[in-house]
Formats: C-alpha cells, sequence, structure tokens
C-alpha cells in the first residue's frame, strides 16, 4: 500500500522552513509574513527514495543564489498536487514491439508526475492559489516529428507493463493504461510513443496514482494516428478520486500522429 | 463649407490658390494614408506576422504616395498623358542613371514575394550574421550580435547565399572531435554517445550522431551531431565542448595536436634519438 500522506496540506508558519523529498527533487520552502521563498535542488534524492515532508532548522537551509521569491500574503497552508507534465510525453519502451494486424495490446505506463505547490488548505482540486510546479524526476527534452512541423516534448525510457501489479508502488508517479489497436494490413512496430499528457486527468485509486486510459487506433503509416483519452477514470485500483485536472480539455478524437516513423533523422 | 468654397472662389487663379489647395491636398493625403494604415493594423494585420505587416504597410505608403503624386500634378495642371508619356522617356533616363537602385528595388520586390526570411530572423549574408530588423524595398537591416547596425541592399542579398539560421524550431551542432590513433574506437563512441544524451541542452529525440568521419593526419576523426532547440545553441555549444573536454581527460582519452613523425628512410624505423644528459650538454667537450 503507497503513502499518499506526501501531498496532505501542510501548515508552514511565519520563518519557518521546510522541504519536500520526491523523486529526484528536494523542493525547500521558506515562509515569511509576505513572502514565500522557494528553492529546487534535483540530485540530492535517490529516484525511489522514500517521499517525505519535514521542517527544518534555519541552519539547514542550503545558501544559494537561487531561491525564488513570491509575494503573496496567503498562509499558513501549503497543498502540494500530483499534475500530469506541461507537454507531450515521448515515452521509449524497454524493447522493440511488433504489434501484428488485426491486434490490440493493452500496457501500463508509469509516469512520473510534477509537483504542483498550491498556497491554501485546500481539498479541491485547483481550489489554493498556484504558486510554481516542478517535475518531480528532471526529463530531458526531444522533439517528436519531422524538424519542421514537429512539437517539443519530454523524454523518457520506461517499461511497458503488460499487468498494473507489476509496477512498483510509488506515490510520485500515475499509471496511465494504454490500449493500442492495430486497424492496418501491416506490422506495427513502435519504438516511441508520443503520449498527449496534457489531455490526462490524475486519479487516486487505492495503492497508485492512475491517468485516464489511452486508446489507440493505427490505421497506417500513410494516415493520421487516432489517439483518444478515456474522459472517466479507469475502472482499476478502484480509481475514482480525481486528483488533478488536465491541462487542457479532451476533445474527441483528438487526432495526433503517435507513432514515430522511423529514420525520419537518420542520415545527413 | 460654403464660406471656404467663396473664399476659394474669391481668389484670383493664381499660384496662391493652388498652393493652399494643394497643401490641403497633401495634408489630406498624408492623413488618408496613416488612417489607413492605423485602421488595417487593427483589424486586418492583428494577427499577421511583423513580416506581412511591414509588407502591406510599404505597399500602402507606396500606392498611397504615388496617387497622391497624380492628385497633385492635375491640380497643377500636368497633362497626365503627356506627363505618363514623358515619364517613360524621363525613365529610362533615370533607369540609366539609378541602374543600382533600381536593381535594389526589384530585388526587393523578389525577396517580399519568396520570403527566405521574415523580420526577427537571424541570417548569415557573407560574414554578417544579424537579427533582421526590416525589410525594405531597397535594404534590408540586420542587428549583429555585437549589437552593430548593418544595411544590406537587396541586390547583393538576392546575389549572395543567405542562410537563415533560425528558419526551422530545431537544428543540430556538428563538433568535430579527434582522438588519439592508440584509443578504443568503440569506447569513444560510446563515450560520446553518453555526453550527448546527458547534456541538459541536447534534445534526446532526434538522437546524437556519432560518425567515425576519418583517419586523420593525427588522430582519428568524428563527428558528433546533436539537435537542441534553436534558442539553445549558446548554452549547448558551451556545455558540450566542456563536458566532453573534461570528460576524455577524465578517462585518459588523448586529444591529439597536430604532429609528424620523421623515419630515416625505413618505415618502421624512427629516426634514431640520444637523450643528452646535463653534464655532457653543459661541457661538449668534456675535460
Amino acid at each position: 500500500m503507497e503513502d499518499f500522506s506526501i501531498w496532505n496540506p501542510v501548515e508552514i508558519g511565519t520563518g519557518t522552513c521546510a522541504s519536500w523529498n520526491l523523486g529526484r527533487l528536494r523542493l525547500w520552502t521558506e515562509r515569511y509574513e509576505q513572502e514565500w521563498h522557494l528553492l529546487p535542488i534535483y540530485g540530492e534524492a535517490e529516484e525511489g527514495a522514500e517521499p517525505g515532508f519535514a521542517i527544518r532548522g534555519k541552519e539547514e537551509k542550503p545558501p544559494s543564489a537561487d531561491w525564488r521569491h513570491y509575494l503573496l500574503r496567503d498562509g499558513p497552508w501549503a497543498t502540494p498536487l500530483p499534475v500530469m507534465m506541461d507537454r507531450p510525453l515521448i515515452v521509449r519502451p524497454d524493447r522493440a514491439l511488433v504489434l501484428l494486424p488485426g491486434e490490440q495490446a493493452r500496457f501500463f505506463i508509469s509516469l512520473p508526475v510534477w509537483f504542483r505547490l498550491l498556497i491554501g488548505k485546500t481539498v479541491v482540486p485547483e481550489s489554493g492559489r498556484r504558486l510554481q510546479e516542478f517535475p518531480v524526476i528532471p526529463m530531458a527534452n526531444a522533439w517528436f516529428g519531422d524538424p519542421v512541423s514537429g512539437e517539443l516534448c519530454y523524454f523518457i525510457a520506461a517499461r511497458l507493463y503488460p499487468e498494473f501489479e507489476q509496477i512498483p508502488y510509488s506515490s510520485v508517479h500515475a499509471v496511465c493504461p494504454l490500449w493500442i489497436s492495430n486497424e492496418s494490413d501491416k506490422d506495427l512496430s513502435f519504438d516511441r510513443i508520443c503520449l498527449h499528457t496534457e489531455f490526462l486527468n490524475i486519479y487516486r485509486g487505492t495503492r497508485r496514482f492512475w491517468t485516464n486510459e489511452v486508446s489507440v487506433l493505427f490505421k497506417g503509416s500513410d494516415q493520421e494516428t487516432r489517439l483518444q483519452p478515456s474522459k472517466s477514470a479507469p475502472t482499476l485500483d478502484g480509481a475514482a478520486v480525481l486528483v488533478s485536472g488536465s491541462r487542457k480539455l479532451i476533445e474527441l478524437w483528438h487526432f495526433k500522429k503517435t507513432f514515430d516513423l522511423l529514420k525520419q533523422f537518420t542520415g545527413f | 463649407m460654403q464660406f471656404i468654397y467663396e473664399w476659394f472662389q474669391r481668389i484670383p487663379a493664381s499660384v496662391g490658390r493652388k498652393g493652399i489647395f494643394i497643401g490641403l491636398t497633401l495634408a489630406a493625403g498624408i492623413l488618408l494614408i496613416r488612417i489607413a494604415l492605423s485602421v488595417i493594423s487593427a483589424t486586418a494585420l492583428k494577427k499577421a506576422s511583423i513580416h506581412n505587416r511591414l509588407l502591406v504597410r510599404n505597399i500602402i505608403v507606396y500606392i498611397g504616395t504615388i496617387i497622391l503624386f497624380l492628385i497633385i500634378l492635375g491640380e497643377l495642371g500636368v497633362n497626365l498623358s503627356a506627363f505618363l508619356g514623358a515619364a517613360g522617356i524621363i525613365g529610362i533616363a533615370i533607369g540609366f542613371a539609378s541602374q543600382t537602385s533600381v536593381s535594389n528595388i526589384i530585388s526587393g520586390l523578389f525577396l517580399l514575394g519568396e520570403k527566405p526570411f521574415a523580420v526577427g530572423d537571424v541570417i548569415k549574408v557573407g560574414d554578417k550574421t544579424g537579427i533582421i530588423i526590416t525589410i525594405d524595398l531597397m535594404s534590408i537591416k540586420i542587428r549583429t550580435f555585437d549589437n552593430l547596425y548593418i544595411r544590406l541592399p537587396n541586390e547583393k542579398v538576392l546575389n549572395t547565399e543567405v542562410v537563415n539560421v533560425t528558419r526551422f524550431p530545431i537544428r543540430r551542432l556538428d563538433i568535430a572531435i579527434a582522438v588519439a590513433y592508440k584509443e578504443d574506437v568503440g569506447r569513444v563512441k560510446d563515450l560520446l554517445a553518453d555526453i550527448a544524451r546527458t547534456d541538459p541542452y541536447a534534445l534526446s529525440e532526434p538522437e546524437p550522431l556519432v560518425l567515425i568521419q576519418n583517419f586523420g593526419a593525427s588522430g582519428i576523426e568524428f563527428l558528433l551531431g546533436v539537435w537542441f532547440m534553436k534558442s539553445d545553441f549558446v548554452l549547448l555549444k558551451n556545455s558540450l565542448l566542456q563536458r566532453i573536454k573534461e570528460r576524455l581527460d577524465a578517462e585518459g582519452i588523448e586529444i591529439p595536436f597536430p604532429h609528424n613523425a620523421l623515419y630515416t628512410g625505413l618505415a618502421t624505423k624512427p629516426f634514431p634519438i640520444t637523450i643528452v644528459g646535463m653534464d655532457q650538454a653543459a661541457n661538449p667537450h668534456g675535460g
């Protein structure tokens, strides 16, 4: 059973220093009467290390010129919220997969969430004042599509799990169920998947965070691939509680070229 | 209005009256052109690019000015047919006298139509690199990165190879690196790929390219091609070159400097060298 308490509202008094530890992010904060100071530091915590929140002594505060000061009188409560990243995500599966014509497959991908800090004690998503967002695991930038009209994405190498029970518990990851259908008459060989995470909500299940289920319909390399995020929570793991909404509204049959046709960038 | 009309009627047909009328026509014409520019800028061109805004603006100004000029000529009693005929002859004369200017204007029209670049793009023309400030009929103006203002005649731009550096959203930075012949080529390839993959300013996709390019005079030459967002050029170049040097040093991989080996006729035996001791060097004749 994963502990979601890291995402509970916390009280930070005036003149108090505190830090959250999530994934590879250690987010330091210090509150003053009319200011909130934030300093994200990456790399101190090991990925998969125990997430936690702690009130810190002033002497522990890292000296840095990168502290960001936010002028805001609200306080003393702060609510962290897991949200999806702000750009699409290219996922490179851990192994080459080929889906034969007419076949369907379901996979589960574990996606690192972002940490959104809201000021105020809130149980309703988005009701607090947004201070800032940080990825819990720094992600590399990547370009999907051709060099002229493609789009900027994030990139992760991830494992595609056939069963969600195999995914390690994590309070800083959300599991995305992915249905892929090959309705073309050719083998579908993919080594990249571009997920439009800006259309995904985050739900809380009994043991994991979840996103909406995503259906991908492939009809051939010369046709647009259809990608449709489901509008409701996945019917798995009791995932029914909406934690955070998608950045963009889900459109019906959102058309996106989802599978990378290889060899676009090889050669000069 | 009646009063003004009568006032004009009372004035004898003289240069003065015409002068006032021409003055008023000029003022009204300029005002009209400005109003037209403002209205079109605020409506039709609101979402247009800076390049298109400039283009339409120039067209309105040029056409408006020509119409205004013809109205004033008509008011002055110039026979426009005769004038246009004369203008043809004069035009030929002026054309001969101002070939460069005409060539620039025609080149400017081609550039505006072809759109090889737009305002705000970074271009390289010859040895000049800068950001385009304006594209006019006679010339384009660029601001270099050391903040110099350069006017490039359109004719020159049209006849020269122009590189538009920022046309596409992503670019590839190619870095040539050489390592000593004694190094393990496979290991160097893996290292370079890893350096590129882990650079914060490099794109993971498209994947970095590592190529063994040549067996050079002083070492094995590699090409490392790293894709990046066009805005990250300076950051990436600094970061990547520094990290390559640091990593190769840390791994004990030699970056060779140009060198020559001397042989005494045999390919396999090097020129014999004897190390001379300090004492011997100080007193070569002994004693």
